[in-house]
């Protein structure tokens, strides 16, 4: 009898593909499928309350979103300025975060657990906790200023257009800094503490320490932060959606909650599908950028 | 380096279950043959049982009918959180919801999609026993989708130690409201819901409607006239006047409940709910016993209290697997003895006309009687095919003119637009 030998190398190949099946296939089921169906439901017409007038309309509900939809170039600059603002913000105080972290001695541990725990509270508990800090009449927030005299009467801060963005861009801050923070807390710890100290022999001071050794160094966790962070704020709903309802005067709303305006208010499934597509393709397109700098990067 | 990796997975361990908490499993239901005396469970989603008249009503149906169990699930949040867990199941075809409470602007939606049971038959039986306006909520294209339960209209609560009459017009409202702000703890004169939700077409649907302007009819939109323009002007001008906060802009019916029950507030337009709660004594309300309620005062060019109809619904999923059970429940939670749990204990508009001469109800709530001609003449919101469509842009548009984006006069006129331009699209 014969038996076929495969080079080890192929055998190798088949312990390796075989291993990740599993995963690869859970994908396909939980991403992939899905992805696919909003797609096909996208170039059709199909609104649930007319199941008759079903069928397929190629590119129709793209253009009727891009052209006739009232709310859709409002939300569309309300999401991209959202997700700058919020993500340079959480950068920022996520660093600082970490910085502190990285530096401090005693109660290390305990520091940060409890820093996680915005990042585990759900979005609409956030948002609900926010709306009540927030509130003209029982909010904390108008409380402390009253009593610091910065202002004389109550502030409607949710009722302002420039005030409730703020509200929104703060309140997402809170709950995502924690996972920029010990993200690049796990950045600073990889990074050696030899270079620190051969730096200050040759007599660099901290600022050219943090900008020739830190920033480098941290350089690709950031990015990935950086992607994972601008994905998320692309996709912000639960937070507009319990806090100001896209209000006031529509300054809030984001392409998510104009997406769930289709799907569960209009029961119209090609139009949120269809919506849901654009914002894919916008992260899809973010993500590339971020992607080809992190690799031109590593050159 | 190991504990930095130990904290992040078990705080992402900590999230993806906060996430599994949401959606609790729905027990299972017993499936069964046709034979009566065979048990079965039907399921049913509610709303939150805050006064115990929903286990009540529950427990009283499975006295009389032995061999039906109801798994009742409860649901928070407002309307539109319940309609999305609604939908997800009904979209589905999912056998394991068969009935639930429906919001009365869903049916005609749900009912075209085909999601509703058909129960013509059960509700032509007791068509005289209820009343006209919540019943044509049960309605789509001349079959009924749904059985009444309990009416809404929009109120006005007053602080009876303070006022002795309630205001009947607008002016009035503002006087009293002049003559009391800044006294007894009154901070505000007149609180109501105008965030961008559902909440503000409502409040404002009333406004322009009491002061005789209309939305559509017929078809068509009529909204485009001066007496709308006079009402969005007078909610501005009470805004301006100190008369209600600035922040009704951002409010909801629990947010003005709140204001009103810490007695910081002379009036406050809600739905009846509020009523019960705020003279409800050892709880959160600190003016229990000094609260009355009236018809919502009327504006200069009106003569109608005009209150916007809500109210809710039982419906049956077209997709249930115990069609009889579910009938059986549907006619009891709209009939008579299941009402009367339900007025009694929550103060809620009853669908059954008789129970407004109930002598045990009106003993209880003695203002039924006063306030049947206020359902009576509820005005149910645009009775258009499509009415979240035509929801939204009223949300927006009218948002914008409350929050000043917009001039009074071009915000009209680009409400009215709106309008007709959705009602357009839908053909």
């Amino acid at each position: 009898m014969k038996t076929k030998r495969l080079n080890p190398g192929a055998r190798e190949n088949i312990i390796g593909y075989s291993l990740i099946a599993p995963a690869v296939i859970l994908i396909l089921l939980i991403g992939i499928v899905p992805i696919f169906n909003t797609f096909s439901y996208s170039l059709q017409n199909y609104v649930l309350s007319k199941p008759k007038d079903r069928g397929f309309v190629g590119l129709e509900n793209y253009v009727y979103l891009l052209t006739q939809d009232k709310y859709f170039l409002i939300s569309l600059w309300n999401t991209l300025r959202f997700a700058f603002f919020s993500v340079i913000l959480q950068l920022v105080v996520g660093f600082i975060g970490a910085m502190l972290m990285h530096k401090a001695t005693k109660g290390v541990t305990l520091v940060r657990a409890a820093v996680l725990i915005p990042w585990a509270i759900p979005g609409v508990i956030v948002a609900q906790m926010w709306s009540f800090m927030f509130n003209d009449q029982l909010g904390v927030l108008n409380q402390i200023l009253m009593n610091l005299g910065i202002i004389q009467e109550n502030i409607t801060w949710l009722a302002d257009s420039f005030w409730a963005f703020v509200a929104v861009v703060l309140t997402d801050t809170w709950k995502q800094f924690p996972f920029v923070a010990l993200m690049l807390l796990a950045g600073l710890q990889t990074i050696p503490h030899e270079l620190y100290e051969s730096a200050e022999v040759d007599g660099a001071g901290k600022i050219r320490q943090f900008v020739s050794i830190t920033l480098p160094n941290i350089k690709p966790i950031l990015l990935v932060v950086l992607l994972f962070r601008t994905m998320g704020a692309l996709r912000i709903f639960d937070i507009v959606y319990s806090m100001t309802g896209g209000g006031p005067a529509n300054s809030t709303t984001t392409l998510l909650l104009q997406a769930y305006n289709y799907f569960f208010k209009d029961l119209n499934y090609g139009k949120g599908s269809a919506m849901s597509t654009i914002i894919f393709i916008i992260i899809m397109i973010m993500s590339v950028i971020y992607i080809k700098v992190f690799r031109s990067d590593e050159d | 380096m190991k504990k930095l990796l130990a904290i992040l997975l078990a705080s992402a361990m900590m999230a993806s279950l906060a996430a599994c908490g949401e959606n609790s499993d729905p027990a299972e239901s017993t499936p069964t043959g046709s034979s009566e005396k065979e048990p079965v469970t039907i399921t049913f989603f509610g709303g939150v049982d805050n006064t115990g008249t929903i286990g009540e009503r529950i427990e009283l149906f499975e006295e009389q009918y032995d061999w039906i169990t109801v798994d009742y699930q409860e649901f928070s949040g407002n309307s539109d959180d319940r309609k999305k867990t609604i939908i997800n199941s009904l979209q589905a075809g999912d056998d394991e919801l068969d009935v639930f409470l429906c919001d009365t602007i869903w049916v005609s939606q749900f009912a075209a999609a085909g999601w509703l049971t058909d129960v013509t038959e059960e509700l032509n039986a007791v068509k005289d026993q209820h009343l006209a306006g919540p019943l044509s909520t049960c309605m789509y294209d001349n079959t009924a989708y749904a059985m009444p339960v309990y009416s809404d209209a929009g109120v006005l609560l007053y602080r009876s130690d303070i006022i002795e009459t309630p205001p009947t017009t607008w002016d009035e409202l503002v006087a009293m409201c002049k003559e009391h702000v800044g006294k007894d703890g009154i901070e505000y004169g007149y609180v109501f819901q105008a965030k961008q939700t559902e909440a503000i077409v409502c409040n404002m649907l009333e406004f322009i409607k009491q002061n005789g302007g209309n939305d559509v009819v017929d078809g068509e939109v009529v909204i485009d006239s001066d007496e709308t323009r006079e009402a969005f002007q007078f909610v501005l001008d009470m805004i301006d006047d100190g008369i209600a906060p600035e922040g009704v802009l951002t409010h909801i019916p629990d947010d003005t409940r709140v204001i009103f029950e810490g007695g910081k507030a002379l009036f406050s337009r809600n739905w009846p709910y509020a009523y019960s709660t705020a003279q409800t004594e050892g709880g959160d309300s600190k003016i229990a016993g000094k609260v009355g309620i009236a018809p919502l005062p009327v504006g200069p060019n009106g003569e109608d209290s005009s209150a916007t109809l809500g109210g809710w619904n039982m419906a049956a999923s077209a997709y249930t697997d115990q069609p009889e059970a579910s009938k059986l429940f549907l006619e009891f939670m709209s009939g008579e003895e299941a009402q009367k749990i339900m007025v009694l204990g929550d103060a809620t508009f009853p669908t059954v006309a008789s129970l407004y001469e109930d002598e045990e109800v009106l003993e209880k709530l003695p203002f039924m009687e006063e306030l049947k001609p206020v359902l009576d003449a509820a005005k149910p919101r645009p009775q258009v095919s499509d009415y979240s469509a035509i929801s939204t842009v009223m949300q927006v548009d009218m948002h914008t003119i409350l929050t000043k984006e917009i001039s009074v006069d071009e915000g009209v006129t680009k409400l009215a637009q709106d309008m007709k331009d959705i009602i357009a699209e839908m053909g």
